[in-house]
């Protein structure tokens, strides 16, 4: 026992467990004015002011129940299922706070994490390579399907086309990635939710003429074994650094074959990924549904009536799903003047093509290959992470919130949840228990 | 080290209504709280094994108890049915 002053200091030590709210007495030595041993130093994890420490299991129940459902039932519920009594239960501010918290602290893991292997593979922290980057292109004579396959497929498409609307099977020889010999298959996008009004807003003073958003950038990374991830952060940038960081973690990135993409074509979206994977063999698709979408939306506002706009859309489609990109807007530029209402739309429209032409496949051909046509993982993971949770009426979010919860949601959908909250560590790998499966 | 859980149900006059339930659950040695960074693991093993048994004990306990509120009904009710079959046959006669 070390010498000096024994100071006790009855139920001093507050610990929210499941077990109860539990009020511990420290005790502290002191030689002098040091001191030598603070049982809320030596033992207990330190915390704030006023601040109660929180176990394993409560942040358990706390943290991620509210991925679910709101603040305020979140509360009651855990007040409920640890019966506690007035005085003792848990405010719903208390969790929305320590969910903010615990959101901030796993984004500042993984970006910590992203840097360090960044590092460790000679990266910079923007995701520029600054040393050898020749093993990372490595194709096999697999990565691509085998020309038969391309062709039987092809044939297979013709013989359902009409004769002046058959593709040209050779052109897209090589262009068809072998979804077995691929790095991974990633696909990217935005979500959007109502942004909460600053606070301090004077009366009567003018509110944005625009919706303000919070956005937050999901990615989906299926590796050729069907495993899956997904990563969530708040800015597109951000998102390729981690994404980058994951994928040469995992050892994706010296597996021969592309890296594919799928996006909805956004701008904001493309040229991020085109910076940071400039130094790999990747693949960029857009995604069908969101060219679908895109013509919908354009030729309701550039035609006159619904008819008209239906006949345009139909024919429009049949070329885009067959990658005739270029007649696609020959057809957009043959139409009436009379049937337009709006030819503005028509010429953003043409611009869209234009600028993706690179990135629209022939849908029709891949589909016939079984090859994705399009992003919906990233889709799904979008309602599963954010819009389930975020998207209500009445609903509005602080950037951080929004990306806090939709950052906790996915940690405990990647099942790293009792890692992080035993640990405070992310694994930043496949899920173990789906890797026991597919390796089944 | 281990925890020992006993649960005693007793009637009004302290005399035992079913006998006591034991459960024993294995919990952390004082010494492996080593330190703030180890706490947090430690105490998860101490709060999971505890839950878990104070959950089995009362579950354990309470089958005891209801298993007692069943039979003295059942007693009683056979009672309630003796006397009346009696009330029955004086009747008649």
């Amino acid at each position: 026992m070390q010498g000096g002053e024994l100071l006790e200091r009855p139920k001093e030590y507050i610990i929210e467990a499941e077990v109860g709210q539990l009020e511990v007495d420290t005790f502290e030595i002191k030689k002098g004015s040091r001191k030598v041993f603070s049982t809320k130093r030596d033992i207990f994890p330190e915390t704030g002011p006023k601040e109660h420490h929180k176990t394993v299991c409560f942040r358990e129940l706390a943290v991620f129940s509210p991925c679910d459902e709101t603040f305020r039932k979140s509360a009651q519920e855990l007040n409920r299922m640890l019966w506690r009594k007035e005085g003792r239960m848990v405010q719903a501010r208390t969790i929305a706070n320590l969910v903010y918290r615990e959101g901030e602290a796993i984004a500042a893991c993984i970006e910590n994490k992203a840097k360090t292997i960044l590092k460790c593979h000679q990266f910079t922290d923007e995701g520029v390579p600054t040393g050898e980057t020749s093993v990372y292109g490595l194709l096999a004579d697999e990565s691509v399907v085998s020309q038969e396959r391309v062709s039987q497929a092809g044939k297979e498409v013709n013989a359902l086309l009409p004769k002046d609307r058959q593709i040209d099977v050779e052109a897209w020889q090589g262009t068809c990635e072998n979804p077995a010999q691929v790095k991974a298959l990633i696909s990217v996008d935005d979500v959007l939710c109502k942004k909460q009004k600053k606070s301090g807003r004077k009366k009567g003073s003018f509110s944005p003429k625009k919706k303000e958003r919070v956005k937050n950038t999901l990615a989906h990374i299926q590796s050729r074994k069907g495993e899956t991830y997904t990563l969530t952060t708040a800015t597109i940038a951000q998102m390729m650094i981690v994404l980058l960081a994951f994928l040469l973690s995992n050892g994706l990135m010296i597996l021969p074959g592309h890296v594919v993409f799928f996006t909805d074509g956004a701008e904001d979206l493309l040229l991020p990924i085109q910076r940071i994977f400039a130094f790999l063999p990747f693949k960029l698709i857009l995604d069908w549904y969101h060219l679908d979408k895109k013509c919908q939306q354009r030729l309701s506002m550039a035609m006159k009536g619904k008819e008209k706009r239906n006949t345009v859309l139909q024919e429009l489609l049949a070329w885009l799903w067959i990658g005739k990109v270029d007649r696609a807007i020959g057809y957009l530029r043959s139409l009436n003047p009379d049937d337009i209402k709006d030819a503005e739309h028509i010429e953003k429209l043409i611009g869209y093509f234009s600028r993706n032409v690179s990135f629209i496949p022939c849908y029709a051909l891949r589909q016939k290959l079984g090859l994705r046509v399009s992003s919906n993982p990233v889709e799904k993971a979008n309602d599963l992470l954010v819009s389930n949770r975020q998207k209500h009426n009445g609903m509005s979010w602080s950037a951080s919130g929004s990306t806090s919860l939709a950052t906790l949601t996915n940690v405990r959908r990647n099942d790293e949840h009792m890692q992080w909250l035993l640990h405070h560590d992310i694994r930043f790998t496949f899920p173990q228990q789906k890797r026991a499966k597919s390796a089944a | 080290m281990k925890m020992q859980i006993i649960v005693n149900i007793k009637n009004e006059d302290d005399s035992e209504l079913t006998e006591p339930t034991t459960i024993e659950v294995d919990i952390p040695e004082v010494e492996a709280f080593t330190g703030p960074e180890v706490f947090d693991e430690v105490f998860d093993h101490y709060e999971r094994g505890v839950i878990e048994a104070r959950n089995g004990i009362v579950e354990k306990a309470t089958e005891k108890y209801l298993s007692a509120v069943a039979k003295k009904k059942r007693s009683q009710s056979s009672m309630c049915k003796e006397e009346n079959s009696l009330k029955d046959q004086k009747s008649i006669s």
